[in-house]
């Protein structure tokens, strides 16, 4: 599988009304949903990320597909295979944990070689399969080193060697930069999304990381409690979340209560908002009668002299690619940030007019579990 | 001591304790190092000199005569065959059985293994007494056998204790799954990844199971009846006896020389017993700390 070999050929995944529920600690006869009938798809080749705060149920969803937690109920499908039942050696996985997982004892060439050592394979493809993967990863000149003699972005190509030298059908991963500083993190997203085009094999990505998660997937799938809140391109979730969890979860967002709904059809919404009369986009979760609040993305608020708004500047910081200010708009607390900087001799106290980019404002119905 | 420290000059108050931490580790390393070095000079010094307590510092009138008297003793060179047998045997059942049961006690997904562990605790609070175990001893057909001293104790719980915790701590549940997702089973992830990546702890183990051995004479002396049998230590000490206490002998003069080259005898005896013990142990000495350590984190 060296570069500029043909991807091998790559199979989705199914799961299928998957149940997964575990005794509660403190309340007996009480049961917590790790996976609360989830159903989703992945395509051949789609790296899909489940991304949701710490207890989602992401991790428990991702382990069910390797074959480490038995599902309550439900199915998986890997290709046209069921696997629910079967072990995680026959389910033709590969796995990069959040600790890679290397053998201490074993150098670099035994760890990703170990695999196919277990599958009785020959020396010789051996020694070339391992040679090709550890040229692909660019750790070659590591070959003899043991784990604890390479720095942590090595340890994780190294990881992820092993964990696609085997040619699985499907490559999990576990939360596998979180145990790296920001600037490594940010440069391996890159390199194992890279890879993952390269040997184009289907994957399963979990992290609780909103930057990374938008960075390296095809399709970002939002976990909340056991079940699915949205499923779309990091862009789709962005802008038309579903509700005030996603919204909160993917980017910043203000959520301001409207005066008055008065009407909600065909994913539109007439409101007044901040004494102002507009027209904006609703989720179509949104019913009349129901409490909604609208989103307002802080790079949706513009200062400018023409603005309608008249704001007061509560505080600011700056960023380097932006300005970030909370300004108080008709009694409420609004962070807005500047990306332009062309405001940025403004000071802490003064009154300015903004403007909302009335296109971007959506209306939203209420999360009232406040879990964001 | 006093010289600047990452070029931070310390302060009097720093000297004064560093000054004191070194009068009291010296004290604390004489009052170990000289009864031993006093052991040596006494095994090598005329008997009367030791008795006189004029032996302090160096040998006086050096003489091999005790050592001469203790290997003159065929039984010693059979007792050290058996006590390496039973060391070697006995430290091989214990190490794997206590290396395989604290590695197994350490799986989450062993079943009922909190209830395992609860019996096995018990065990190390209440025994059964010396009397049942010989009982038990006797009834299983092991008395006068080498596996009498080997069996009855084959799983120490404390050392089964501080083998479970290092398993705990150093095999994640991660390293276990990346293998299962290979093909690796129980068995063969034990024998290809738990047991290279543990051998701190195999040595801890081998140390703590196979210098109780070598020490052990209790056992021997209520299960052992045949002497060509009796390890080492039993061996030496019907040595001692056999040196010190001779009913027969009325003469005074005659007694007291006896009593003095008991005395040369007991010294050279511990070397002899000692001495294969403080050659290994310098080598074996960070296992022994890492060990004491393991257990001292959690129980």
């Amino acid at each position: 599988m060296s570069e500029g070999q043909k991807k091998q050929e790559a199979v989705g995944v199914e799961i299928r009304d998957l149940v997964k529920t575990f005794p509660a600690y403190d309340q007996k006869n009480k049961e917590i949903y790790a996976a609360n009938h989830v159903t989703l798809s992945v395509k051949p080749g789609e790296m899909v990320t489940l991304l949701g705060p710490s207890g989602c149920g992401k991790t428990s969803l991702l382990r069910m597909v390797a074959g480490f937690l038995m599902p309550s109920s439900g199915e998986i499908y890997i290709g046209n295979r069921e696997v629910s039942k079967i072990p995680p050696n026959k389910r033709n996985v590969g796995m990069m944990f959040q600790s890679y997982a290397l053998f201490p004892h074993l150098s670099v060439y035994d760890n990703v070689a170990y695999g196919l050592k277990l599958k009785h394979m020959g020396k010789q493809e051996i020694h070339d399969r391992v040679r090709s993967i550890l040229q692909l990863m660019q750790i070659e000149d590591y070959a003899s080193r043991f784990p604890n003699e390479i720095s942590g972005g090595q340890q994780q190509r190294v990881a992820l060697a092993r964990a696609v030298v085997t040619e699985p059908s499907v490559l999990l991963f576990d939360e596998p930069l979180s145990n790296l500083d920001a600037k490594l993190r940010e440069y391996m997203r890159e390199e194992l999304r890279k890879i993952q085009k390269r040997v184009g094999i289907t994957s399963l990505y979990v992290t609780h990381d909103q930057s990374e998660a938008m960075a390296i997937s095809d399709k970002v799938i939002i976990m909340r409690s056991g079940t699915i809140e949205q499923t779309g391109t990091a862009m789709e979730i962005y802008a038309r979340p579903k509700n005030q969890f996603v919204a909160g979860f993917i980017g910043k967002a203000n959520f301001v209560q409207p005066d008055v709904i008065h009407s909600i059809s065909g994913g539109r919404a007439e409101i007044t908002l901040l004494g102002r009369r507009m027209m904006i986009e609703a989720s179509e979760e949104c019913r009349n009668g129901e409490r909604c609040v609208v989103m307002i993305r802080p790079e949706d608020i513009r200062i400018s002299p023409e603005g309608d708004l008249k704001a007061r500047i509560i505080s600011k910081a700056y960023f380097g690619q932006y300005i970030r200010h909370f300004l108080e708009i008709g009694g409420c607390e609004i962070e807005q940030m500047d990306f332009t900087q062309s405001n940025a001799a403004l000071q802490e106290g003064d009154e300015i007019a903004v403007s909302l980019v009335t296109d971007s404002l959506r209306l939203l119905p209420a999360d009232d579990n406040k879990e964001i | 001591m006093g010289k600047k420290m990452n070029g931070i000059s310390r302060s009097r108050a720093d000297k004064a304790f560093d000054i004191l931490d070194y009068i009291l580790l010296t004290l604390a390393f004489l009052a170990v190092a000289y009864p031993l070095y006093f052991v040596v000079i006494a095994s090598v010094s005329d008997p009367v000199a030791v008795y006189e307590g004029r032996v302090i510092l160096y040998p006086i009138k050096p003489t091999l005569e005790g050592y001469a008297r203790i290997f003159s003793y065929e039984s010693l060179f059979t007792g050290y065959r058996n006590t390496l047998l039973y060391t070697v045997v006995g430290t091989t059942v214990n190490v794997v059985l206590t290396v395989t049961a604290g590695y197994a006690l350490s799986r989450k997904e062993l079943v009922g293994r909190n209830v395992m562990m609860m019996g096995v605790m018990f065990t190390m609070i209440f025994s059964g007494g010396m009397i049942p175990n010989y009982l038990l001893v006797r009834d299983l057909n092991l008395y006068n056998t080498m596996w009498a001293l080997i069996l009855p104790g084959a799983v120490s719980t404390w050392n089964l204790i501080v083998c479970r915790t290092f398993f705990q701590q150093t095999i994640p549940d991660e390293l276990k799954e990346a293998a299962e997702l290979d093909g690796c089973g129980d068995a063969s992830f034990f024998l290809r990844v738990v047991l290279p990546v543990s051998s701190a702890i195999i040595a801890v183990m081998v140390l703590f199971y196979a210098v109780s051995h070598w020490n052990s004479y209790y056992n021997a002396l209520l299960y052992l009846t045949s002497t060509n049998k009796y390890p080492l230590q039993l061996v030496l000490r019907n040595i001692l006896i056999v040196n010190t206490l001779d009913d027969m002998v009325n003469d005074v003069a005659t007694q007291a020389a006896q009593q003095r080259m008991g005395d040369l005898i007991k010294y050279g005896m511990i070397i002899v017993s000692s001495l294969p013990l403080l050659i290994l142990y310098p080598f074996m000495q960070k296992y022994f700390v890492q060990g004491v350590m393991i257990g001292a984190i959690k129980g």
